[in-house]
């Protein structure tokens, strides 16, 4: 009876209570949508599913752990890796590499995908930007919806941050939250942080299998000096500067940029110091990742069109050309595509033993005209 | 092994605005202690 009269007391007490728990449950539903990953439909010249535990045990069962997809020809060549999703918040690297999932037939050597590289980094959304959660493409097989992610590892795997974040093993000083950039990280160990595990599990991936030519697609803001461009380095700029020269010849216009000796963590760069592939990394211009832009939401990851960065193009202070047209997606999806094949083509021209053939995959102007929805 | 310690201590917050929602004279106070409960059970569970 005590009891009873203390609930009745209490009622309003237990009604909030209520009303907290049922808007937890709400908001954890929203966040918990985030973890889930988009459905994809493989080609199905698909060899087979691995997983970055396979290279680092530590990761299984853990955010950091994610797929590789492995493409294998008929007739033995060359290793070749594509990594997207490093960092989720740039949607053409693996919308390049989700496409390519999707439609790619390899008919000489390996083709790897890993289109998640930062699977943690896709299950959080940065704070304070005012990002989409999600943007949708109505494609062939439907309506189809991918998540727009983080730079950075989420914090639900790896915090606190420090003040100064010690790249290992240069010991090179960085920004604190520099320690969750999986570009940042390579080429992590064993038993450190989440990220650099993650990193190391790359490192390890290229080295057990023997990658050939490796590449990371990345977007920057327009405003941004490196957009458009293709890193490479000591190892890897002959082949770049070649591919530059005929993409210049498609009138795709790509600014070379050296991989720095003295800016560690970056795949570029560790993959050159720590494994044979010969590294590339690629980057298009984003404006929702740039901050001039004005209203920020799923259009704007599609369309690219933002009116003050059309302002900012007429004042000359864009490292791109923009004009009214906007940066579709399928702009910066097809310049990834038609790069990566033409550095695969050349690579496979210099070490005929180790050629790789890739068929299937569209070129930048079937692109353009058909729309990154005829591949989806 | 910091993530449990970091977890013991949102649990020992959980436990102070659950027994301040049941204290608090005020329906207002009550509601809010309620309301600040949210962020500290989805950081409990490892939501957000």
């Amino acid at each position: 009876m005590k009891s009873f009269l203390k609930l009745k007391k209490n009622w309003f007490a237990l009604l909030s209570i209520l009303i907290a728990a049922a808007a937890s449950w709400g908001v954890s539903l929203q966040f918990r949508q985030m973890l889930a990953r988009e459905k994809l439909f493989p080609a199905p010249s698909l060899t087979q599913v691995l997983h970055l535990h396979d290279y680092h045990p530590a990761l299984k069962g853990t955010h950091g752990d994610t797929k590789i997809y492995r493409f294998e020809g008929k007739e033995p060549g060359g290793k070749v890796l594509l990594l997207g999703g490093t960092h989720p918040n740039e949607p053409a690297g693996y919308m390049s590499a989700y496409l390519m999932i999707e439609n790619v037939q390899v008919a000489r050597g390996t083709l790897y995908i890993i289109p998640r590289a930062n699977n943690s980094a896709f299950t959080h959304t940065d704070p304070q930007e005012g990002n989409p959660q999600f943007f949708t493409i109505r494609g062939k097989k439907g309506l189809r919806k991918f998540r727009y992610g983080s730079r950075d590892t989420n914090p639900i795997d790896q915090w606190p941050d420090p003040d100064i974040y010690l790249h290992y093993p240069s010991g090179q000083e960085l920004a604190g939250n520099e320690t969750r950039n999986l570009n940042r990280n390579y080429p992590g160990r064993p038993d450190g942080t989440f990220t650099e595990q993650v990193a190391y599990a790359i490192v390890k991936f290229i080295q057990s299998e023997k990658i050939d030519l490796a590449f990371d697609l990345h977007e920057a803001s327009p405003e941004y000096p490196v957009v458009n461009a293709i890193v490479s380095s000591e190892s890897s700029q002959d082949i770049a500067t070649e591919a530059a020269l005929e993409l210049a010849f498609e009138d795709l216009h790509y600014s070379l940029e050296p991989s720095p000796y003295n800016f560690r963590g970056l795949s570029h760069r560790e993959w050159e110091n720590y494994t044979d592939a010969l590294p590339i990394l690629m980057e298009t211009a984003n404006p929702i990742q740039g901050r001039l832009r004005g209203k920020t939401d799923a259009r704007l990851i599609l369309t690219g069109w933002d009116k003050m960065y059309l302002k900012a193009a007429k004042l000359g202070v864009l490292s791109v050309p923009y004009d009214s047209s906007g940066l579709p997606l399928k702009v910066r999806v097809g310049r990834h595509i038609e790069a990566f094949q033409k550095i695969v083509e050349i690579f496979s021209r210099d070490h005929p033993d180790k050629a790789v053939r890739i068929l299937n995959l569209p070129s930048y102007s079937e692109l353009m005209e058909k729309g990154i929805e005829e591949f989806f | 092994m910091l993530t449990i310690i970091y977890r013991i201590i949102v649990l020992f917050f959980v436990v102070l605005l659950l027994y301040d929602v049941f204290k608090e004279k005020k329906k207002t106070l009550q509601l809010t202690a309620a309301i600040s409960l949210i962020p500290f059970v989805l950081r409990l569970l490892m939501i957000k």
